[in-house]
């Protein structure tokens, strides 16, 4: 008989003994369930322990928890509106430096850079990701914040007065250096590894003939990269942003060192302000009253909802890019 | 006196058995060598490619019939480590040589006018087209993918633009299938319409010279007839020259064939001759398919 034909009736009957029994195979689903199971638990106990935690925050101050920027442990009155536009505003301008850059390092990497050395640069940039987030915020009080303030915001204090009146009000704020702007260049500094591995791995995607069809036609390398490749990864890109989005909504140490933490409204972008995540990291060991407390927790749960929204929006956009 | 080929076959068995075309050349190789790193890929080849005729490279796998096309339009520059060595003539004028001296010798020709830029590498891929074996659209718009090489050369209206478009198009014979959806993605055609936009996005910029690298190997029959017939038409107004695995495209299509193995030019001629009295017995176990 024809050996391509072979179906279940004729295949040849096992001669080793099967490794599990029916019972342990039983046993063997149940227990990967049970780990994926366990996971979910967990998440949705956070989830449900925030909410019920932070419930009498928000049934208090209902709307105005949000678009109230009194944050007053002493009259216990609470409004969130300066950490949570702290948090976005510094994300995305974290974002807007980081992005640039980001493009710039893969881009070399994948297209100008000679093989030899592109591999210890992708090195060094993934070593940035792994340098704990505490030092950054170290470098950025003791380091960048100094300088910042010596060389960026006291030259434009002094000469403010020749500045137009809307780049002034933007630069306007205590010169120390901690203010959302250096909180957001330590961001972007932080996010930049991740942004850059993600968007050259996407890269390398791109098929060599679509390459060297462009190139073929008479195109620059500017022109392929521009043109060509970039708009070939358009939809991961967007998840590249999201995902560095991600990280920079839920960043907490280094942001907290260097943010300035105060709880108002930020007017400038050299004002001192503070995001959701600094504002937990700094008041829980010191939060007393019960109210307190639960402003703290429904603080979270808004961090939550950001954080997972982006990520979801990211993870949706890279799933797409998979043609 | 029966042998009629003894002039042709040379006493080196290793000498390639070489009919040169008697029409005008466009495009010829010279004892190219061409090597990936250390290792040498060609040979010594020769290739006459003549004008308005097909050209196609045949041989078994690895042969360095691609290598040979990759070659002619320096698409190996992209790629540290892969030289060439020998002389590439188009119109005359050798590829090879670098950037300052084909400028020196441009000047000297007084003829600097006559180029879309200056003949550096770029504008070099721009008079020679290529299409792959896999069809690469670019992601934008049937419209966008034809006018890409155009805008990145030349300045034209919008009226300018729809007729070069058009009139690509239709040269290629995909005109009647996506009129009607010029600005939908070229990524949503199928198969052999995708490898037929590359075609007129290859010759939307008139060059001179079209190279397809195995341009049906991914196409269903019918794709594939559709896009021979269209690169017969061709013949008309570019020079062509085509890799192929299947020998009876190859028959079928081509002015001259060029028989390839190992790295080296084997046998070159006019199809008819290549394949009904081939000279190099390993042409003949080729076409006969005793090998490969």
């Amino acid at each position: 008989m024809n050996a391509t034909t072979m179906d279940s009736d004729t295949a040849p009957p096992r001669e080793t003994a099967p490794g599990q029994s029916e019972l342990s195979e039983t046993i063997f689903r149940y227990l990967c369930f049970g780990a994926a199971t366990l996971l979910l638990a967990a998440l949705a106990g956070v989830v449900i322990s925030l909410a019920i935690g932070g419930w009498p925050a928000f049934r208090q101050f209902g709307f105005g928890f949000f678009t109230s920027s009194a944050w007053d442990p002493v009259q216990e009155n609470y409004g969130a509106a300066g950490p949570i536009v702290g948090t976005i505003v510094t994300s995305v301008l974290a974002l807007i430096i980081a992005l640039p850059l980001a493009t710039g390092v893969s881009v070399f990497l994948v297209e100008f850079c000679p093989r030899n050395i592109a591999k210890p640069i992708a090195v060094a940039v993934e070593l940035l990701a792994g340098i704990p987030s505490i030092v950054y915020g170290m470098w950025g009080l003791f380091v960048l914040a100094p300088w910042f303030a010596i060389h960026v915001q006291l030259p434009l204090m002094t000469d403010s007065a020749n500045l137009p009146g809307w780049l002034s009000g933007l630069v306007a704020g205590i010169p120390n250096g901690a203010n959302i702007f250096t909180a957001s260049l330590i961001l972007a500094i932080m996010i930049l590894p991740y942004m850059s591995a993600v968007f050259r791995e996407l890269l390398l995607t791109i098929p060599s003939q679509v390459r060297e069809a462009a190139y073929g036609l008479g195109s620059t390398n500017f022109e392929v990269v521009s043109k060509v490749m970039i708009p070939y990864v358009r939809r991961g890109a967007v998840g590249v942003v999201m995902l560095g989005l991600g990280r920079a909504l839920g960043e907490t140490m280094a942001v907290t060192f260097i943010i300035g933490n105060s709880h108002g409204f930020p007017h400038s972008l050299f004002d001192s302000g503070s995001t959701i995540a600094s504002t937990i990291a700094n008041e829980f060991a010191e939060a007393t009253s019960d109210m307190h407390t639960a402003a703290l927790l429904a603080l979270g749960m808004v961090l939550f909802i950001l954080t997972f929204a982006v990520l979801a929006v990211a993870r949706l956009l890279l799933a797409s890019e998979k043609h | 006196m029966n042998d009629v080929a003894t002039p042709i076959v040379s006493r080196d068995p290793e000498a390639p058995i070489m009919v040169r075309p008697n029409g005008d050349l466009v495009l010829e190789a010279r004892q190219l060598d061409f090597f990936y790193g250390k290792n040498q890929s060609l040979y010594g080849v020769d290739l006459p490619i003549e004008r308005n005729k097909i050209t196609a490279l045949i041989g078994p796998s690895g042969c360095g019939k691609s290598t040979l096309l990759r070659t002619l339009n320096k698409i190996y520059d992209l790629y540290p480590g892969q030289n060439a060595t020998g002389r590439i003539l188009l119109d005359g004028k050798d590829l090879l040589t670098d950037r300052a001296s084909m400028s020196r010798l441009k000047e000297r020709d007084g003829d600097v006018a006559l180029e879309p830029a200056n003949l550096d590498t770029s504008a070099l891929r721009a008079r020679i087209g290529m299409v792959f074996q896999k069809p690469t659209p670019f992601p934008m718009s049937i419209y966008d993918n034809v006018a890409f090489g155009v805008r990145l050369y030349f300045k034209k209206s919008k009226a300018e633009m729809d007729q070069i478009v058009e009139r690509s198009l239709r040269r290629a014979a995909l005109w009647e299938e996506v009129k009607d959806k010029l600005n939908t993605s070229g990524l949503g055609l199928s198969g052999g319409q995708q490898q037929r936009l590359c075609v007129a996005r290859g010759i939307a910029v008139e060059p001179e010279v079209l190279l397809l690298d195995e341009p049906a190997s991914a196409l269903d029959p019918v794709s594939t007839a559709k896009l021979e017939e269209t690169l017969m038409e061709l013949r008309e107004d570019f020079s062509i020259v085509i890799v192929t695995h299947n020998l009876q495209q190859a028959a079928r299509i081509s002015d001259y064939t060029g028989f390839m193995f190992l790295g080296r030019m084997i046998e070159f001629r006019p199809t008819a001759e290549l394949f009904e009295r081939p000279q190099s017995t390993r042409t003949r176990d080729y076409v006969t398919g005793r090998f490969g």
